[in-house]
């Protein structure tokens, strides 16, 4: 009775996901796995029914040694990476604590500050950005400019661009802000008053309770920022990956093989941070 | 630093610094929102100039000319009324689906022991991780030589038609189906079970107490589940432009490209000016600005229920 009561309860179990691992073996796994395989082949748009002919490592060869642009794009990729993610974070983090403050249209605020999640559309903004939209206010007048290029001089450009790069990050930042607000929100009161109590004054209450508290949604934030920088709509080398698909020669195994290439790149560099941020996490419960 | 907090502290004390500190909070606040609203404004002022008042070196945020000219042209090039008919199509379905199967899912691993779940439930890490631009070569190719359900659809095979946005987030699957499966499952995670087992013990089946029991008070995650599939469907580009080529099945993103490469060529961008590509992206994300208006109350509040971090 007893043995079958929890088979029962297993299958209802799997009753209720074998829908999905249908879908993920369909749509996810069996993609994934027929990429890897035409990504040792030469297959084309032209000999896509033939029988698949084997050309060895050679495409991740090519990808390495005769590309010029590839590697050049990872490498740059990675660059925006180790810059955006600490910017993404620090002002989501700021951002979410300034939405907790108990203000006079507090509500107003809130409601803007979710705006990035429905507008952040990268095929928007993205757009709004590249034309005249990104350059700041503040620096539109010639005089800020010159001043600016008297300490800058030739690298007045880049700053501003690097400007301009920093606003369009903010834009990003909808999601974070969502699971930083609801981590904050599940601090225990008891926490900061007990600090009060021991005298900490409300800059050590951050360092000591508020960051600590807030570690295992900071890892979660983490992740996903990464993921979301890495799938994002003007990530250099998915624009590559999606313009050489569409080149004129045609070519598929090429391109699956760079697709395999930037996952395998991610995957590992994703269980490196989790393995990494996971030591300095902190969960109440535990011991 | 706690220096100079402390000699700010002997000056300044009590109410004033009270007074001070918010004064100092809604000044940030009035500062990021402004980073928010700005773009938006800067669409709106723009979309509204006619075109010399991009030469005029006089017009910075008010158009001098104000002009209807490119609501006009805008509407009629992105064919509004029709791509806005298959956008809400697309999305509205897929986001539906997506919803009710990634609940499912959701639940199946936050209140089921079944050999495997741990590892299984990698899988669904796994699948967060794999941008869709690694595999849309082979989903094309999957779609082509799938059969489309006769008599329902013009297309003999999935393309151009709206069913790879349906099918696979029916399943749990789909654009950031396993985020959402994520989501529902910590949240389904933190629910008592006591109304669950009393449920049981009535009598009633494990489906009916999902229905019945979990899903009402699941709500704020349902909402905000929704809302995020939405929106993300809405702004897509990569997949509709890969799977649906004819026009008279085009969503928004692809009108809005249009739009964009036709200005693009300096003769159109000439007479028409940077204003028309503004209201397109205006025109483009609005439908999503105003569900937003009526849904941010319940969309803050509920995220804040939601336990998404569990």
């Amino acid at each position: 009775m007893r043995v079958t009561l929890r088979r029962r309860h297993a299958l209802t179990g799997y009753g209720f996901i074998a829908l999905w691992l249908v879908g993920f073996l369909l749509f996810l796994l069996v993609p994934l796995v027929r990429n890897l395989i035409w990504s040792f082949t030469d297959t084309n748009m032209q000999n896509v029914s033939n029988p698949l002919s084997f050309v060895g490592m050679d495409n991740y060869v090519e990808a390495f040694t005769i590309d010029i642009e590839f590697v050049p794009y990872l490498l740059e990729t990675f660059r925006n990476l180790v810059i955006d993610v600490p910017v993404i974070l620090a002002f989501a983090l700021a951002v979410a604590l300034l939405a907790m403050q108990d203000v006079p249209g507090g509500m107003l605020f809130r409601a803007i500050f979710f705006l990035p999640v429905v507008v952040g559309s990268a095929a928007v903004i993205g757009r709004l950005f590249d034309m005249s939209g990104g350059q700041l206010v503040l620096f539109r007048g010639q005089g800020a400019q010159q001043f600016l290029q008297i300490y800058l001089g030739d690298r007045l450009p880049a700053f501003m661009q690097f400007l301009n790069r920093s606003i369009f990050v903010l834009w990003r930042t909808g999601v974070q802000i969502l699971i930083f607000v609801a981590g904050l929100k599940s601090i225990d009161p008891a926490l900061y008053e007990a600090a009060e109590v021991d005298g900490a004054s409300a800059w050590a209450r951050f360092w000591k309770v508020t960051l600590p508290m807030l570690s295992p949604v900071m890892l979660v934030n983490i992740v996903y920022t990464i993921i979301d920088s890495f799938t994002d709509y003007f990530n250099l080398v998915l624009r590559y990956i999606r313009m050489v698909t569409f080149r004129t020669d045609l070519r598929l195994g090429y391109p699956s093989a760079l697709g395999f290439i930037y996952f395998i790149v991610i995957f590992i560099l994703v269980l490196l941070v989790f393995g990494f941020v996971s030591r300095f996490t902190f969960y109440r419960g535990e011991r | 630093m706690s220096k100079a907090f402390a000699w700010i502290r002997r000056f300044v004390r009590g109410k004033t610094r009270k007074i001070l500190v918010r004064a100092v909070v809604i000044l940030l606040l009035v500062d990021v929102g402004f980073i928010f609203v700005m773009p938006l404004l800067r669409m709106l002022s723009q979309s509204l100039m006619n075109v010399m008042d991009f030469y005029d070196p006089t017009v910075v945020w008010i158009p001098r000319r104000w002009s209807w000219e490119n609501y006009r042209l805008v509407f009629q090039a992105l064919r509004y009324p029709l791509s806005f008919k298959n956008t809400t199509l697309l999305a509205a379905g897929a986001a539906v689906l997506q919803t009710i199967a990634c609940a499912i899912v959701g639940y199946g691993f936050a209140r089921f022991n079944f050999p495997g779940r741990d590892k299984i439930f990698m899988l669904v890490l796994f699948a967060m991780i794999v941008p869709p631009h690694v595999i849309f070569i082979q989903l094309f190719i999957l779609y082509k030589s799938l059969p489309a359900p006769a008599g329902l659809v013009a297309s003999p095979n999935w393309l151009d038609t709206y069913l790879p946005f349906y099918v696979p987030e029916a399943m749990g699957m789909g654009l950031r189906g396993a985020l959402f499966v994520f989501i529902f499952r910590q949240f389904f995670k933190g629910m008592p079970w006591e109304l669950e087992d009393a449920a049981l013990i009535d009598g009633a089946g494990p489906f009916r107490v999902f229905f019945d029991i979990m899903l009402p008070p699941a709500q704020p995650a349902i909402v905000v589940v929704f809302l995020f599939s939405f929106v993300w469907h809405w702004n897509d580009s990569l997949q509709p432009s890969i799977f649906l080529s004819k026009t008279d099945m085009y969503v928004m993103t692809q009108r809005l490209a249009e739009v964009e490469a036709a200005l693009s060529d300096m003769r159109y961008r000439a007479m028409w000016g940077t204003g028309a590509i503004m209201t397109a992206a205006l025109l483009t994300i609005l439908p999503l600005l105003v569900l937003y208006l009526f849904t941010q109350r319940y969309f803050v509040e509920s995220i804040e229920r939601t336990g998404l971090i569990g």
